[in-house]
């Protein structure tokens, strides 16, 4: 047992930091994460990750990666998200979607979408949650019937974040229409650009992030664009999604808030401000533990290891220090924070999207529990 | 990075295990096991910080009452009979103050010890535990360590960091048996989600709590001991009161050795001391010391 980081490990960090110091504008520092999702600036950020090989270092070699361990994935989104994730939505392209692509894909599959993947220019969206299966995913009923070389799909996705400037979207459907639950779901890789795919904002009271209602009427896609087998579509997900809980480590980004909290202690008065001093103290430890908590993950995963009760537990630890972080800056700034823009409003959102964003954190309760007390039925 | 025991670490944790299933007498202090311990293990060896942890956070995992894990964090050498230990501020108690044969006194500039003998020991009423007794020093008859005050502390607050992490890993385990086996309404108290989901919560504490201790010994920077610290009071006040209300009225019962754990972190936040005072060691950590 050991907490070191290696030589490698260390070299890595301090070239992706200077990398970020060197490409960030300097107002960027002052954004919220999920602010700019792909504008000019974060594909040109990717684009130029992706020269340096920092992009992708985690995948592998084959790929566009260099084989760089889990570790140096952990370190990439831990400086990345504490930058304010100037990779806009292209981190879930490199932590999820390249991998179950990797995992399932064909090898045309693996050379269009990796490639372009790992070059940083194009963005996707995911074709997750519907009205009716949102925590409950296994419910949704979007349906995908064979029709000869095609599938044609009609339903409905909603929540989806990204999709308002995604050329791609990660889509599952019901291919099996006899099945329930996990069994006869396939997954999809379709353009958004597809015939019959719409896309339409819901309103919502975020502000700092959209929400989108992806609609699919009669859309015709060729069997080619089904990632893995037909019906099996399930377990591809459940890996995707264990990489999604941990694969942004919002602890980092809740870090860096509170040491600007810190930083801003003296010119705002807060040091004397009561409850202030011990509050911040459990909020710096709520994002350690948090981080503890993630690297037991990854350390599972680094000894291919099952690590899905280590990442509920992280995952849980990271929606606590969001929370604890946000309520802090809400209750230092005040009425400050009723301004959209401001600091404050951007904490009050995040809290607010923390125990949700990633899937609801109370089935990560559930699996804890779970391990702990059995299947409770 | 690598959270797996070595084979040193597992075989010095086999050493205690085995100490303790052969030694241990219930959860009341027996000074043969404390020797016992300082038989098996000895402390001259090259043992780490890290290593000095997991022994700690283990005997309090098992439930032991030893002075033991707190004497190998102190110093190179244990004493036999037990080492207890008073500091100054903020009232000088010593747990096993009234048990053990050598007593430290950690003043703001240095440590001075000395066979209990030569001390004024009253031991006092409490039900947290541990038994603990108020101390005072000799006048003479005392060995002083100069300029150990400081190590002194922080080895103090690590090994209480680290018996909180091991009495709330006992202390959800244990609460996990009881709500599997208590049967209420007709069902299991398991399949009661409203309790899943705290015991879960619990869990998240315990273990991120566990995983801190370690990490701030292996790397022994002070701001990783003040974050460990900080993390643990507030596990150990969280889950002193939320694993017994799970537990029920049992909770109180001695024979039902919840108590064990959960009175324990209550008496172990109570010796880390405010979450004020843990807040400055992180907030402010040049002025203090």
């Amino acid at each position: 047992m050991e907490f070191g980081w290696s030589s490698e490990e260390q070299a890595f960090r301090t070239r992706l930091r200077a990398v970020i110091d060197a490409e960030l504008p300097e107002q960027w520092a002052g954004l919220i994460p999920g602010e700019e999702v792909a504008t000019d600036f974060t594909m040109g950020f990717c684009r130029t990750l992706a020269d340096q090989g920092l992009l992708a270092p985690h995948w592998p070699s084959e790929y566009g990666g260099r084989d760089a361990s889990p570790w140096q994935f952990i370190i990439l989104g831990e400086e990345l998200w504490s930058a304010g994730e100037p990779r806009g939505s292209q981190y879930m392209n490199v932590n999820w979607i390249g991998p179950a692509i990797i995992a399932a894909g064909d090898d045309e599959q693996r050379t269009y979408h990796l490639t372009r993947i790992a070059r940083g220019d194009v963005t996707w969206c995911q074709g997750f949650s519907e009205l009716g299966a949102g925590t409950d995913l296994a419910a949704m009923q979007t349906a995908a019937m064979r029709d000869g070389d095609d599938y044609v799909v009609n339903g409905e996705k909603v929540w989806t974040s990204y999709a308002q400037v995604a050329e791609f979207c990660f889509l599952l459907a019901r291919t099996d229409p006899e099945s329930e639950g996990s069994r006869g779901i396939s997954i999809f890789l379709v353009p958004t650009s597809t015939p019959g795919f719409t896309i339409e904002a819901i309103p919502s009271v975020l502000d700092i992030h959209e929400f989108n209602r992806l609609t699919f009427t009669d859309m015709r896609i060729p069997a080619s664009s089904r990632l893995g087998p037909e019906n099996e579509g399930w377990q591809v997900i459940r890996t995707a999604l264990a990489h999604e809980r941990i694969g942004g480590p919002r602890y980092a980004r809740a870090a860096l808030v509170a040491e600007r909290l810190a930083g801003l202690a003296d010119q705002n008065g807060w040091w004397e401000r009561d409850g202030f001093r011990t509050r911040l103290a459990m909020a710096r430890s709520a994002c350690a533990a948090a981080r503890i908590l993630v690297y037991q993950a990854i350390d599972a995963r680094v000894k291919q290891r099952s690590d899905d009760l280590a990442v509920s537990l992280a995952r849980v630890a990271i929606v606590r220090c969001e929370r604890v972080v946000a309520e802090l800056a809400l209750d230092l700034w005040e009425d400050d924070a009723l301004e959209v823009g401001s600091i404050g409003h951007g904490q009050l959102k995040t809290s607010m999207i923390a125990g949700l964003g990633g899937g609801s954190v109370e089935v990560q309760l559930n699996m804890v529990a779970r391990a702990l007390l059995g299947s409770g039925r | 990075m690598d959270f797996d025991l070595d084979a040193d670490q597992r075989a010095l944790l086999d050493q205690v295990d085995a100490v303790v299933a052969a030694k241990a007498s219930g959860g009341t202090y027996d000074a043969q096991l404390d020797d016992a311990l300082r038989d098996a293990i000895d402390p001259a060896q090259s043992l780490d910080l890290l290593d000095r942890i997991l022994i700690t956070e283990r005997l309090a995992e098992l439930g032991t009452a030893t002075t033991f894990g707190t004497a190998l964090l102190v110093g190179a050498e244990v004493p036999p009979g037990g080492l207890a230990v008073a500091t100054a501020a903020p009232r000088g108690l010593a747990r096993y103050g009234g048990q053990a044969a050598t007593l430290a006194f950690v003043s703001d500039v240095d440590v001075v010890l000395a066979p209990t003998g030569s001390c004024r020991v009253e031991e006092i009423r409490s039900g947290f535990g541990y038994p603990y007794a108020r101390i005072e020093a000799p006048e003479s008859d005392g060995t002083a360590l100069p300029g150990a005050a400081a190590s002194w502390r922080a080895a103090l607050t690590l090994a209480r960091s680290a018996e909180v992490a091991g009495n709330a890993a006992s202390a959800v385990a244990r609460t996990a048996e009881h709500l599997r086996e208590r049967v209420q309404f007709g069902r299991p108290l398991a399949t009661f989600q409203a309790l899943r989901h705290r015991l879960a919560d619990a869990a998240v504490s315990a273990e991120a709590t566990r995983w801190l201790v370690r990490e701030a010994a292996y790397t022994g920077s002070p701001r990783d001991l003040a974050i460990a610290a900080s993390y643990a009071h507030q596990t150990a006040a969280a889950l002193g009161p939320e694993l017994v209300q799970m537990g029920g009225a049992r909770s109180f019962a001695r024979e039902f050795g919840l108590h064990v754990y959960t009175m324990r972190l209550e008496a172990l936040r109570l010796e880390l001391g405010a979450p004020d005072r843990l807040a400055a060691a992180i907030n402010f950590p040049s002025e203090y010391s």
